[in-house]
């Protein structure tokens, strides 16, 4: 019987550490599973007495992730109920792109941009491939490990994709890394808007600071109009008949070269395939590993040379003592059914309440 | 994987665990040891008499009427179900309204039956398999099963409860997610899954202690919200309210007492959360639909009775427990073949159509066997 089944989880399995941050519905913790001596994170899912049952987000995002296993998508190891919240225990990882992009002390070469850009097209393809979009594609939900594997995370806004006549939200992704279709209010897309993003993100890692930075969705496709230029009819025939279609001023599209002076030819051709206008037209994941970018010198770094920003000290949340040591977190235990009226019934269970007690959890 | 190694047979109840966490925290009882063993009266004792549940409360109700008496019949009952014992005051204390539903079969739901209750002094008892109900599959993805491993190592076995009459409470909750699904306008396959969740469910719990109405009205509502079509869950438990009980909703709050639809919904929701701890949150269900309309394509099928009867044949197909035992594409090739045979055609002219499906003769045979079955 594997160690994930529920059913079968000890006591005091996770040693809650500090909090990672904030997820896309709950807190990140760090914790220590105790079978495995594995660093985990877990994200806490308040349940409570939700009047739509277990988080609809969260159901999705397990639900992918247990179909999804791949060496550049997070792992999710397993997933449980305890004290009125859902509990998703995920790999550990040690930061994220966004870090790394921010992080004025690290050098990226082009080779480790190059790295970087090829796994996230790979965990990206994987994805495609199951029918799978993601629509979260930002540098923080870029996930990197100890060993410099980059791995996409966040599946709370993912779904499945395949079905020609399927109509779906145009509110996703962070407005920077959002398709020109989506922000013309698209209820019918595909795999393109993940592209888009990735060439976002690409870009990004060009630049070292966000490309893309609108204040609101118009101001948005203005940003992109201008990096771009006003797409045409002929460019994209599609684009009239989208529901939010306006009409801009045409702007003539300015050199890419301008945008992005330092860049290989290889590179912003790769670049521009992915901005491409027209998603029927623009290049896929599968097109762009394929592209000679990767395949021309410099070739990607080794994941584990890549620069990594100097680990923070680690926080000491208030309910992690020094004296006390760490808290844990039970997931749910086997509970014997005790028998009122036999002996030492209420010494027993207040016994068990004083060991709960003495653990924290994660509420 | 062979079923049989995976299962144990010693004390590793899934829903114990799980109901002990979920009580005494999330549902506001106070009280973690009376609703505990308030759960195993609620679930595991299947001969509660309901006028001695309300019979504090001045609620003297029968919920059973004479023009349902058609629907529980306690000779219908094995044995050793007959001997499940419960407490008086237990079910006094607990003020639990869930209303049980109304049956359509001859087989009781796990709150139906009117039979005559077995006092007892000491506390409700609960089966053995009720604590011993556990997992059989062992990783992630579910292992498929053999039939006879289904049939011999089931919960329900333990509780007296024999293969034929395992089959028919399967049947009777397929018919009711089928009229659920469709009064709620959800697709044919997330119905289907809902189904095949049960069935799931089903494997590693015990049908003794567990409502196969209640467990089925969670698992569509589950079903629903992760393929992405929910249904609010007041409209599910309008729907299935009015399914059980054969009566428009505005009369059963008449029927019932004030606060009987928050209990129910409480329920539903304790119900979703353990259909998705035993089934270690696997949602996944791949169905035969796309394998069998591909290949039959590919062959230049596409548009024939053929197709239109294989389809129909897979939906059947649900009721049974082919979903545990083999692949979608094996189904399909089952599907084809009998659908194949009802019209009199040749399928084997068709070169290499059993390659398609990736299947071999003896899984050929299989399938069709245990969809003729069915008719």
């Amino acid at each position: 019987m594997s160690d994930m089944d529920p059913s079968k989880k000890v006591a005091d399995r996770y040693l809650k550490r500090e909090v990672l941050g904030e997820g896309t519905y709950g807190v990140v913790y760090k914790a220590i599973d105790t079978h495995t001596g594995q660093t985990v994170a877990i994200k806490k899912i308040r349940l409570g007495k939700q009047k739509e049952g277990v988080n609809f987000t969260a159901l999705r995002e397990i639900k992918l992730l247990k179909e999804l296993k791949d060496p550049n998508i997070v792992e999710l190891i397993d997933a449980f109920p305890h004290k009125g919240n859902l509990h998703l225990v995920f790999e550990f990882m040690e930061t994220d792109l966004e870090a790394v992009i921010r992080d004025r002390n690290i050098f990226l070469s082009p080779s480790d941009t190059k790295s970087y850009l090829q796994m996230t097209l790979k965990g990206l393809a994987y994805c495609h491939k199951k029918w799978v979009l993601h629509r979260d594609m930002k540098p923080n939900n870029l996930l990197i490990g100890s060993n410099g594997q980059l791995k996409l995370a966040d599946f709370g806004l993912a779904r499945m994709f395949g079905s020609p006549d399927r109509r779906f939200t145009h509110q996703v992704f962070a407005r920077w890394y959002r398709a020109p279709e989506l922000l013309f209010g698209a209820k019918q897309y595909g795999p393109g808007v993940d592209v888009w993003a990735a060439g976002c993100i690409f870009a990004e890692l060009l630049l070292r600071r966000p490309f893309l930075q609108g204040t609101s969705d118009i101001d948005q496709l203005g940003k992109i109009f201008s990096a771009f230029g006003t797409p045409t009819a002929s460019q994209w025939p599609d684009m009239v008949y989208l529901p939010d279609y306006v009409e801009y001023q045409y702007v003539p599209a300015p050199p890419l070269r301008s945008l992005f002076p330092m860049v290989t030819d290889d590179a912003l051709d790769l670049l521009s395939k992915m901005f491409t206008y027209d998603p029927k037209a623009r290049i896929s994941v599968q097109q762009a590993l394929e592209h000679r970018y990767f395949s021309s010198a410099p070739l990607p770094s080794d994941p584990d040379k890549l620069p990594r920003p100097a680990p923070k000290r680690e926080s000491r949340t208030s309910d992690f003592n020094l004296q006390e040591g760490p808290t844990v977190l039970s997931p749910p235990r086997k509970s014997r059914r005790v028998m009122p009226g036999r002996d030492g019934f209420e010494g027993s269970s207040l016994q068990a309440d004083k060991v709960d007690a003495s653990f924290g959890d994660f509420n | 994987m062979s079923f049989v190694r995976n299962y144990q047979a010693e004390d590793c109840s899934l829903h114990s665990g799980y109901w002990s966490t979920f009580d005494g925290n999330n549902f506001g009882n106070s009280n973690r040891k009376r609703s505990r063993n308030n759960y195993y009266n609620r679930n595991c004792n299947i001969y509660n008499d309901n006028r001695t549940k309300f019979g504090d409360h001045g609620c003297n109700f029968n919920f059973y009427t004479a023009d349902h008496a058609n629907y529980v019949r306690y000779d219908a009952v094995p044995s050793s179900l007959k001997r499940r014992k419960y407490s008086v005051p237990a079910w006094q204390e607990s003020q639990q309204y869930y209303v049980p539903p109304m049956v359509h079969d001859n087989i009781p739901s796990s709150y139906n039956f009117q039979g005559p209750p077995t006092r007892s002094d000491g506390d409700a008892s609960t089966s053995a398999s009720c604590k011993r109900d556990c997992s059989i599959f062992e990783d992630d993805k579910p292992v498929f099963m053999s039939r006879d491993e289904i049939d011999r190592h089931s919960p329900s076995r333990k509780d007296g409860i024999d293969v034929h009459h395992e089959t028919h409470l399967r049947y009777s909750y397929c018919a009711f997610l089928q009229n659920l699904g469709m009064r709620l306008e959800l697709p044919q396959n997330i119905i289907g899954t809902a189904m095949v969740l049960c069935h799931r469910f089903f494997v590693r719990q015990s049908h003794a202690c567990h409502d196969r109405f209640l467990i089925a009205t969670a698992a569509l509502f589950l079903t629903a919200k992760s393929e992405e079509a929910p249904r609010p869950l007041n409209n599910i438990l309008r729907t299935s309210s009015e399914i059980l009980h054969k009566q428009d909703f505005a009369l059963l709050s008449y029927r019932f007492p004030v606060d009987w639809f928050e209990q129910y919904r409480e329920r539903v929701l304790e119900a979703e959360q353990l259909i998705l701890t035993t089934l270690n949150f696997e949602l996944n269900v791949q169905h035969p639909y796309v394998p069998l309309t591909s290949v039959l394509n590919k062959l230049g099928l596409s548009k024939t009775v053929l197709v239109n009867l294989a389809l129909n044949l897979v939906s059947e197909g649900l009721r049974s427990s082919l979903w545990l035992q083999f692949k979608p594409h094996h189904i399909a090739a089952g599907a084809a073949y009998l659908a194949a045979k009802f019209l009199n055609m040749d399928l084997a002219a068709y070169q290499n159509i059993w390659q398609e499906f990736q299947t071999t003769p003896s899984i050929l045979q299989a399938v069709s066997q245990q969809l003729m079955e069915l008719f």
